[in-house]
């Protein structure tokens, strides 16, 4: 017996339908821009210069800007596959006879199936980034930056080369019966019935796997990687075990490096608790999925730079005693880094800073993303 | 507007790949390629026929409201199941980072799955799934039935 090659008809569902899938395409069109937008955003923040510095209000700023991301990337799951499962068939359809049509098919062909491993590749790696589970030699964020812009390309092609069918799907009723539907038998659940359940799909998974990405929802997100808390009010994304810095920064010769040029201050805890201590109020927000706000204490970072004679405008580089790894070093733009709520943190939650938020000292700074407010500071480094 | 389309998305898909290739060698641009290629081929042959053969099954295996409760918990539960993968197998664990992956992700999944199948009577119950419920034609109807 010979194994059939399936073609579309083979594919009876009236589900598999082009009214479906522009509708669901449309609401993953929403999450994919959503979740580039504030991916662009967060890659700017980290950059070690940025042109145009982005602003230091609201000091919450990116804990949204990175929950969108998480919450609009995991939601696209559930409307990904139900798009792809609804188009199926069409994998199978066949190209027409002929030269140039052949060639427009693999062309159309080759530009989804662009798409499509770019999408897959973006929600999966994102997903795994979220367990900080890294089975791979290429940098997490520099190829989930790099496909990101891959996929958003490639939707806005997709869209642009099926903009007729997308309209004319759009404008049909779902639950107008045609022709088609005469070939096939029925289904208990209607075009209408599995779009509303695509979207409470999406809204289920957002809230339950990244929903720890805003305390305020993080009792319903029980598939969450991370849980609102921790260790001082505020969950670790690296302890200083892991980060290979437990001796160095227990060690009680510790020093913290203030430079500019040739002028160089030298300051241990004490001499940084000498200085006026500030208490801030500011969220810290990982786009591993997590967020917590806590009261920090320290140096406004501005005191200690005037020591050195730091000139205004001036960008201020951070050395953590970490020495691999993302978070070991980040530069800070000049409004943040001459901003009043820029602490060199000692203190978190009322208690000075745990081993693992970063003791001796570490930065914290209003509207950053986590990975840049660098703990176990070793040097702070004014730059030109 | 079509072109303008197309040529935008040409230049930001080129951009991504110029970001790539100007920022990873060879062998992690090779693996970006590989895990993406590997998602679509788990996708298309390994997930979709699964899921295929699951709806053929249930379809099998009654029909009216229980088809459609199965349908519902289908939808609602697989995806979040399947993005929830990592925490369930525990990617990324560490004795070192403490704060990572420490929920009791069976019970929550329990919770949810029980949450998911009861909302999913309720939902076939009501007029929300089906055309057929609605009273309407809704591509539910088989002609040929009538």
């Amino acid at each position: 017996m010979r194994a059939r090659v399936p073609s579309p008809d083979t594919f009876t569902s009236r589900l598999h339908d082009v009214r479906v899938a522009a509708r669901v395409g449309r609401w993953l069109g929403v999450c994919f821009a959503l979740a580039f937008v504030t991916g662009v955003l967060s890659h700017y923040a980290q950059a070690t210069h940025q042109p145009i510095p982005l602003p230091t209000r609201p000091v919450w700023g990116y804990q949204v800007t990175q929950a969108v991301h998480v919450l609009a990337g995991t939601a696209a799951v559930p409307l990904l596959l139900v798009k792809l499962w609804t188009v199926y068939p069409r994998l199978f359809h066949r190209p027409s006879r002929g030269v140039r049509a052949r060639l427009l098919t693999a062309l159309e062909r080759g530009s989804i199936a662009l798409l499509v491993g770019a999408a897959l590749f973006e929600v999966t790696t994102g997903l795994v980034n979220v367990t900080q589970w890294y089975p791979w030699e290429f940098s997490f964020r520099r190829a989930h930056y790099a496909v990101g812009w891959t996929a958003m390309g490639a939707l806005v092609v997709h869209v642009g080369v099926k903009l007729p069918v997308i309209r004319g799907a759009l404008a049909r009723d779902l639950d107008e019966s045609d022709s088609y539907d005469d070939r096939r038998p029925s289904s208990p659940l209607d075009r209408r019935g599995l779009l509303r359940l695509s979207g409470l799909a999406a809204a289920v998974a957002a809230v339950s796997t990244a929903g720890g990405t805003l305390p305020s929802i993080d009792r319903l997100a029980v598939l969450s990687a991370r849980r609102s808390g921790g260790p001082q009010g505020v969950p670790v994304n690296r302890t200083a075990r892991a980060a290979g810095v437990l001796a160095a920064a227990s060690d009680p010769e510790w020093v913290c490096e203030v430079r500019h040029g040739d002028r160089v201050v030298e300051l241990d805890r004490a001499a940084l608790l000498a200085f006026p201590q500030h208490a801030v109020d500011l969220p810290i927000a990982c786009v591993e999925g997590w967020s917590a706000t806590g009261t920090w204490t320290g140096v406004r970072l501005r005191d200690l730079l005037r020591l050195v004679d730091a000139p205004d405008g001036a960008e201020v580089a951070f050395h953590s005693l970490q020495r691999r790894r993302a978070g070991r070093f980040s530069v800070l733009p000049a409004p943040f880094a001459s901003d009043p709520l820029t602490l060199v943190a000692l203190g978190l939650n009322g208690v000075p800073l745990s081993l693992d938020h970063g003791f001796p000292a570490r930065l914290i700074a209003p509207n950053r993303p986590g990975v840049t407010q660098t703990k176990w500071l070793a040097r702070i480094e004014v730059l030109r | 507007m079509r072109a303008a389309l197309v040529a935008v998305g040409t230049i930001a898909m080129g951009y991504g790949g110029w970001l790539l290739l100007s920022t990873q060698n060879l062998t992690q641009v090779g693996q970006t390629a590989l895990w993406a290629g590997a998602a679509v081929v788990a996708h298309d042959l390994l997930l979709v026929p699964v899921v295929l053969m699951l709806g053929w099954l249930v379809r099998r295996s009654g029909s009216g409201r229980p088809v459609l409760a199965a349908a519902a918990v289908l939808v609602l539960l697989g995806p979040v199941s399947l993005a929830a993968v990592p925490v369930f197998v525990g990617l990324g664990a560490d004795p070192d980072m403490p704060t990572l992956l420490s929920r009791d992700y069976l019970l929550g999944w329990g919770v949810l799955a029980s949450g998911i199948v009861l909302a999913g009577g309720a939902l076939a119950r009501s007029r929300i799934l089906s055309g057929e419920e609605r009273g309407g034609s809704a591509g539910g109807t088989d002609p040929r039935g009538r």
